[in-house]
C-alpha cells in the first residue's frame, strides 16, 4: 500500500480518532497531519509492517500523549471541564451526552485512549495493547478504571454488565 | 450493552463525526513530510522548514502550525518586531494594471495586476492560480488576504484568508463593500469584505482580528494602475511541448532569513510538474556533484521521489518534482523546465530580481 492510498482510505478515520483523543477539532487535524508527515518519511518501513494501521495509530496516541505532557496546564484544563459538567444546561439526551463528553475528556490520557479504541474503533484488547505498547492486562485495567470513574461521576448504577 | 456503554458509545460517535478533507490532509502531510526529508538532507537548521511549511500554507489555504493551541490568539504569520524585511514582487512596467484591463486579472499565472502604495502593508506571500490573484499581507502584526478576479464566479467559495471552520462566511458575496464577520477558532473574529475596486474587478479581503479596520486599510492601499511579476527571482523560459504555467506562489514572510517560490507547469492532460526554489540563509553544504547534466550544469535526480534538482545555487535548492501527487511527466520534461529556468543572481537582494 502506498502512502497516498493509506491516507486516502484511513485518513478520515485517523482524524476522527484524533478528535476523540484531543477533544479539540483543530488540534486533531494538526496532530494527524504531524503524525502523517512523520509516517511519510518512514513509509517504506511502516508499509512493510504486518499492520501499518496499528503502527500509525500508535504514533497518533503517543504524539497526543507527548503534546499533553508538554503542556503543563493539562490538569487544570481537564479538571475545569469536569467540574463544569452539570446537567440541565441542555435538554434530555443532549445534556447527558454533553456531560458524558466532559467526563471522558477529564479522564487520564491512557484511560481515555482505551475507551476510544474500544468503543469507537471497536478494537480487541490485544490490538489496543499493541497500539498503546502495553499488555492486554494493562488495557483491561485502564478500561475498568475509566468505567468506574465515569460511573462514579455520572451516577450510573454499578452493574457488571459494562464491557470488562 | 449497558446504559453506560451506550452513552459512552453514542457520545464518542457524536464527537468524532464531521467531515474530513482527505485531499487537504494528504497534501499537507506530504508537504510536511517532504520538508522533513529536505531538512535531513541539508545542515540547514530550521529556517528551510519554515519556508516549506509556509509554502504549504500558501498552496492550501490557512494551515495551522503544529503546536498551536488555545493560547494562540491571532492567526497570522506577520509579527511586528521580527527581523524581517519587506519584499515586493518585481514591477512590470509594460503591463497594464487591473483598472485598465480588468479582463486580464487572473489570466497569466506570472502576472499580478495590482500592487500597493509605497510603505503599504508588507507582503507575506502572493500567488496567481485558477483565475485568482492573491496577496497575503501583514497589517500591524495581523494577516489580511486580498483576492482579485475578473468575475465573481472565479473566486472560490471560501476566502483564502479565513480559518477553515467558519461556515458562516462561506457564501456568495455581494460586491457592494459590505463586511461580514463570524466567530472563528478560539473566539477570534473572522472578517470578510467583498467590493469592486474598479469596474470589472472583483475583490475580496479576509482576515482575523478585533475589528474590520485592517480590511479597509488594505483596500485603501491597493493600487490597480500597476502590474508585478509573480515569480520573483525565478523565471521559467522553457516548458515541455503542450504545457504552460498554471500556478505561481511566492512566500516571503520570513525574508531575509528565507523565501520560497513554487510554480506548477501543466498541459491539457492530467498531471503536472512542480518547480520550487527554496532559499534560506541557513542552507549550507549544498550537494556539488550531480548524477545528471542539464545545459552544462550539474543536476541530481532522486528516482524514488521523482525529483530533479539543478545544482549550483548557493543557499538555495531549485527542484522540479514530477512524482506524486502531480505525475504525468518524466525526467526529460523536468530537465526541460530546469534547463530554461532563470534564477536571479542575488537571491538576497529582491530589488535586483
Amino acid at each position: 500500500m502506498t502512502f497516498e492510498e493509506y491516507v486516502s482510505s484511513r485518513g478520515p478515520a485517523l482524524v476522527r480518532l484524533a478528535r476523540l483523543l484531543t477533544g479539540d477539532e483543530h488540534r486533531a487535524e494538526d496532530l494527524t497531519q504531524e503524525v502523517l508527515s512523520q509516517a511519510y518519511v518512514h513509509w517504506r518501513r511502516i508499509a512493510r509492517a504486518d499492520r501499518p494501521d496499528v503502527y500509525v495509530r500508535r504514533m497518533l496516541v503517543n504524539a497526543n500523549h507527548s503534546w499533553w505532557r508538554r503542556r503543563s496546564s493539562r490538569e487544570l484544563v481537564v479538571d475545569s471541564f469536569a467540574e463544569r459538567a452539570q446537567r440541565g444546561d441542555l435538554g434530555g439526551e443532549a445534556a447527558d451526552r454533553d456531560e458524558m463528553w466532559r467526563l471522558i475528556l477529564g479522564l487520564p490520557d491512557r484511560q481515555r485512549a482505551v475507551l476510544v479504541l474500544r468503543y469507537y474503533e471497536d478494537l480487541d484488547d490485544a490490538t489496543i495493547a499493541q497500539i498503546l505498547d502495553c499488555s492486554p492486562v494493562t488495557v483491561r485495567t485502564h478500561a475498568m478504571r475509566a468505567i468506574a470513574n465515569l460511573r462514579e461521576r455520572c451516577g450510573a448504577p454499578a452493574t457488571n454488565g459494562s464491557r470488562p | 450493552m449497558t446504559d453506560l456503554d451506550q452513552r459512552i458509545d453514542q457520545t464518542l460517535r457524536e464527537h468524532a463525526e464531521g467531515s474530513v478533507d482527505t485531499d487537504r490532509l494528504l497534501a499537507v502531510a506530504v508537504s510536511r513530510g517532504r520538508a522533513r526529508i529536505r531538512r535531513r538532507r541539508t545542515t540547514a537548521g530550521t529556517v528551510l522548514g519554515v519556508v516549506a511549511v509556509l509554502g504549504a500554507g500558501v498552496a492550501l489555504g490557512p494551515v495551522r502550525l503544529s503546536g498551536s493551541g488555545p493560547d494562540v490568539v491571532i492567526p497570522g504569520l506577520g509579527r511586528p518586531g521580527d527581523a524581517v524585511e519587506a519584499v515586493t514582487p518585481p514591477r512590470l512596467d509594460d503591463v497594464p494594471g487591473a483598472a485598465a484591463r480588468p479582463d486580464l486579472v487572473g489570466t497569466d499565472p506570472d502576472v499580478l495586476h495590482f500592487g500597493f502604495v509605497p510603505d503599504g502593508p508588507r507582503y507575506l506571500s502572493w500567488s496567481v492560480q485558477s483565475g485568482v490573484e492573491m496577496a497575503r499581507l501583514d497589517v500591524g502584526g495581523r494577516t489580511v488576504t486580498v483576492e482579485l478576479a475578473a468575475s465573481a464566479e472565479a473566486l472560490p467559495m471560501r476566502a483564502q484568508g479565513l480559518p477553515a471552520l467558519v461556515p458562516e462566511l462561506i457564501k456568495d458575496g455581494v460586491f457592494d463593500g459590505s463586511v461580514s464577520h463570524a466567530e472563528g477558532p478560539y473566539g477570534v473574529l473572522a472578517w470578510l469584505r467583498h467590493w469592486q475596486p474598479a469596474p470589472g474587478v472583483y475583490a475580496r479581503a479576509s482576515g482575523s482580528g478585533p475589528d474590520e479596520r485592517d480590511l479597509f486599510d488594505v483596500a485603501a492601499a491597493l493600487r490597480l494602475d500597476q502590474a508585478h511579476r509573480c515569480g520573483g527571482p525565478l523565471r521559467l523560459t522553457a516548458l515541455p511541448a503542450g504545457t504552460r504555467l498554471v500556478r505561481c506562489e511566492v512566500t516571503v514572510a520570513p525574508f531575509p532569513a528565507a523565501f520560497g517560490v513554487q510554480m506548477m507547469v501543466s498541459g491539457s492532460d492530467p498531471g503536472a510538474i512542480q518547480v520550487e526554489l527554496q532559499y534560506a540563509t541557513g542552507i549550507a553544504g549544498n550537494r556539488i556533484e550531480g548524477n545528471r547534466m542539464i545545459g552544462g550544469k550539474p543536476a541530481h535526480i532522486d528516482q524514488q521521489n521523482k525529483e530533479l534538482e539543478l545544482l549550483g545555487f548557493p543557499k538555495a535548492h531549485l527542484t522540479a518534482n514530477f512524482g506524486w501527487p502531480a505525475q504525468g511527466y518524466d525526467e526529460e520534461d523536468a530537465a526541460t523546465v530546469l534547463g530554461g529556468a532563470q534564477v536571479a543572481e542575488a537571491l538576497d537582494e529582491p530589488a535586483s530580481w
